[in-house]
């Protein structure tokens, strides 16, 4: 008992054993000096290095005076249960200062199948399934198409992307919309998918094919949509650091430009959209240098190896999305502080473009209220900070300017060694691409696991057991797919089938050939095709079995 | 063979489309450093045949992971038709970010673990490791 007494009477050392930085590393490796000084931009060159805001190599920014004039765009993805759920809380978000058609494929969706596929059956209905174009026309119904944007960012699926404009054309043209009047951008990166093997995959040659077709519709068709929009930001997700997806990205924007000008696509049609979709991460000067070299890197590209005589046809859009990699399922309000920060960095950095990540992603698809608070900081940002008053105002800091040439100078070795390798499109289907983007992976979670790479909350300052946090709550599933599947079932069992067969058909004669395959897509949505007959019939064309996943065959109707 | 050697055979299965594969292949890595021995199914999965698999591989446990909200429907459908197929001594463990509503659901399937992100290693070893040896195994 005595001793307690005593016990209770030593003195609280307050502790200060968290008081350092931890790692004294940037994201991709580098160690940065206390400080940096002229000596550190030595042979470094205002007008050729950086140039003012709005001119060549736009490293200050893609207009004069940035977001002054222009602001970025914020666009938030939400989809739920139902089209009809999900476009009510579209609205509200639209309506908020986000005002871009935004749909996130789903898995279903993603892998090329309808709902009533044995495979989809749990599945199926948590995304609007955009398995008819019946679907996607009341997804659209009463929106202007030719105001705001529309995109479908799902993630590195190349037939979502084909898909999905299509259906877009198609509820265009049936609406009697001029398509040249839609804005907004689709991924078509094919090259992501080989490499993070975050869908299932195509055969290869098949999705280039696909994206050849859907690049040279788009700039046809569509001029102010943007035909591709590499996702760099997988890579990121997938395990990569800074340097690797600025290299890769870079890697394939190059291919993806080459192989429309080898289909006799001039530059001048493509280059005033170049777009490329990047992952702001915690690493915040990365960030923001990353996002500065990847724009005086393309105009570099765009003018040596492709001969842009215009300068406007040397200016990169980056849209950013704050991945969710980084977020934590432990404490998820301090998620928010997360989001800021990445944010933050990516408008500093001279983003077009802000797609935030809701603070409970890591516990459930994004709240209505999570949705409300990164509407509200995205706000906050533009009208509060004051960051947006004057372009770059980052530029010209020894370190960020020292950064900026050193995240160039490594990517563009990581260009060359591939480039070496025989090329972006090479790597992909060898497999080499997705062990780099493998290891890259277990390197990060090594660095975690060890506590070398912090993370607050998981491991390091790690609270013990939390209540539960709020889940969104789902509507009855059971009862959302019977209806979903009732109405699959009706639209196979009561359409034109004479007509379906024709159309599709024709579409599996034309994919044998070399014609541009978003007519005959276009015209078998027209037809009331679905998304899995449509690839179905293509696969069938390049000698593959019906079924992406071998469990059904083809349609009786199609034999 | 000694008891105290003898390994855990393991399957880890990914249902229906969820196109999240890190997760699962990470589990296999840290089960395999584990020491047991690690069946990977890959994605893409019916119920059907995650429970031929397990049947066929004769494993002790099988280790579900998908990041989409369907877990609840094929966990549990995994281990109804274990029991059905005379396997249901084949422990069924699951991961993956699950709503706490379908929480009860899945362990009064007998589902258990039910790890989300963060978890740490050991905890999810070890639980697999105890529930093998009491409901496979049958060791005290």
């Amino acid at each position: 008992m005595a001793k307690k007494e005593e016990k209770k009477k030593e003195e609280i050392i307050l502790d200060r054993s968290k008081d350092r930085i931890i790692k004294m590393q940037t994201e991709s490796g580098f160690e940065p000096k206390p400080s940096y000084g002229p000596d550190d931009l030595k042979g470094w060159d205002y007008a050729r290095d950086l140039g003012n805001d709005g001119e060549f190599p736009y490293t200050r920014g893609m207009y004069p005076g940035m977001y002054r004039n222009l602001l970025w765009v914020s666009a938030q993805v939400l989809q739920r249960e139902t089209i009809e759920k999900s476009r009510a809380e579209q609205e509200v978000i639209w309506m908020g200062g986000a005002p871009v058609f935004y749909y996130g494929a789903g898995d279903v969706n993603r892998t090329g199948l309808d709902p009533d596929h044995p495979l989809a059956k749990y599945d199926a209905g948590y995304c609007p399934e955009f398995y008819s174009l019946e679907r996607m026309g009341r997804a659209l119904q009463g929106i202007s198409m030719e105001s705001g944007i529309f995109q479908f960012h799902g993630a590195s699926s190349q037939l979502d992307d084909t898909m999905c404009v299509a259906q877009l054309a198609a509820v265009a043209e049936k609406r009697g919309v001029d398509k040249a009047k839609i804005r907004g951008s689709c991924i078509n990166d094919p090259i992501d998918n080989m490499a993070t093997a975050f869908s299932i995959d195509f055969p290869f040659e098949m999705s280039m094919r696909l994206h050849g077709d859907l690049t040279e519709y788009i700039v046809r068709e569509m001029p102010t949509y943007s035909p591709f929009s590499p996702i760099a930001y997988d890579l990121w997700e997938a395990g990569c650091t800074i340097v690797q997806q600025l290299g890769i990205g870079m890697c394939s924007l190059t291919a993806y430009n080459q192989i429309a000008v080898d289909r006799g696509i001039p530059f001048d049609q493509i280059g005033r959209r170049a777009t490329i979709g990047m992952a702001s991460s915690m690493d915040f000067f990365e960030t923001v240098c990353m996002i500065r070299a990847a724009r005086r890197m393309w105009a570099r590209i765009a003018k040596e190896r492709f001969g842009a005589n215009d300068p406007k046809l040397c200016r990169l859009r980056i849209a950013i999305r704050t991945p969710g990699q980084t977020l934590t399922r432990q404490q998820p309000l301090i998620n928010i502080a997360r989001v800021a920060f990445q944010a933050l960095a990516a408008i500093l950095g001279g983003a077009s473009a802000m797609d935030y990540s809701s603070h409970d992603e890591a516990v459930g698809i994004p709240s209505k209220e999570a949705r409300m608070v990164t509407l509200a900081m995205n706000h906050i940002i533009a009208q509060e900070t004051g960051v947006g008053l004057t372009a770059d105002p980052l530029g010209g800091s020894y370190y960020v300017e020292w950064l900026t040439n050193k995240l160039e100078e490594e990517a563009t070795k990581l260009m060359k060694k591939i480039d070496n390798m025989g090329g972006i499109l090479k790597v992909a289907e060898s497999g080499w691409l997705r062990q780099l983007v493998r290891n890259a992976r277990d390197e990060r979670q090594a660095a975690l696991d060890k506590g070398e790479q912090i993370q607050v909350g998981m491991n390091f300052f790690r609270q013990g057991e939390e209540p539960p946090y709020p889940q969104y709550e789902f509507e009855d599933m059971d009862k959302v797919q019977a209806e979903l599947f009732a109405e699959v079932k009706n639209l196979k069992e009561n359409r034109d089938i004479k007509k379906t067969r024709e159309a599709l058909l024709t579409l599996r004669e034309k994919a044998k050939g070399t014609e541009n395959l978003m007519y005959p897509i276009i015209e078998a949505f027209k037809a009331d095709a679905t998304r899995s007959e449509i690839l179905g019939m293509i696969r069938e064309a390049y000698g593959y079995i019906y079924d992406t996943v071998d469990m059904i065959e083809r349609p009786e109707f199609l034999n | 063979m000694d008891k105290d050697k003898r390994k855990i055979r393991i399957l880890v299965a990914k249902p229906g489309t969820d196109s999240h594969y890190k997760g699962a292949e990470l589990l296999c890595q840290i089960l395999r450093n584990a020491g047991m021995e690690v069946i990977y199914t890959g994605r893409y999965q019916t119920s059907e045949m995650i429970v031929n698999a397990a049947i066929a591989e004769d494993v002790d446990v099988v280790a579900l992971s998908s990041l989409a909200w369907s877990q609840k429907a094929y966990y549990t459908e995994v281990a109804r038709m274990l029991k059905e197929r005379g396997a249901g001594d084949i422990c069924v463990v699951g991961g993956g970010i699950i709503a706490e509503s379908d929480k009860p659901a899945l362990l009064a399937a007998g589902v258990t673990g039910l790890y989300g992100p963060g978890t740490p290693y050991q905890e999810m070893i070890d639980h697999i490791v105890q529930r093998v040896k009491k409901d496979r195994w049958h060791e005290n």
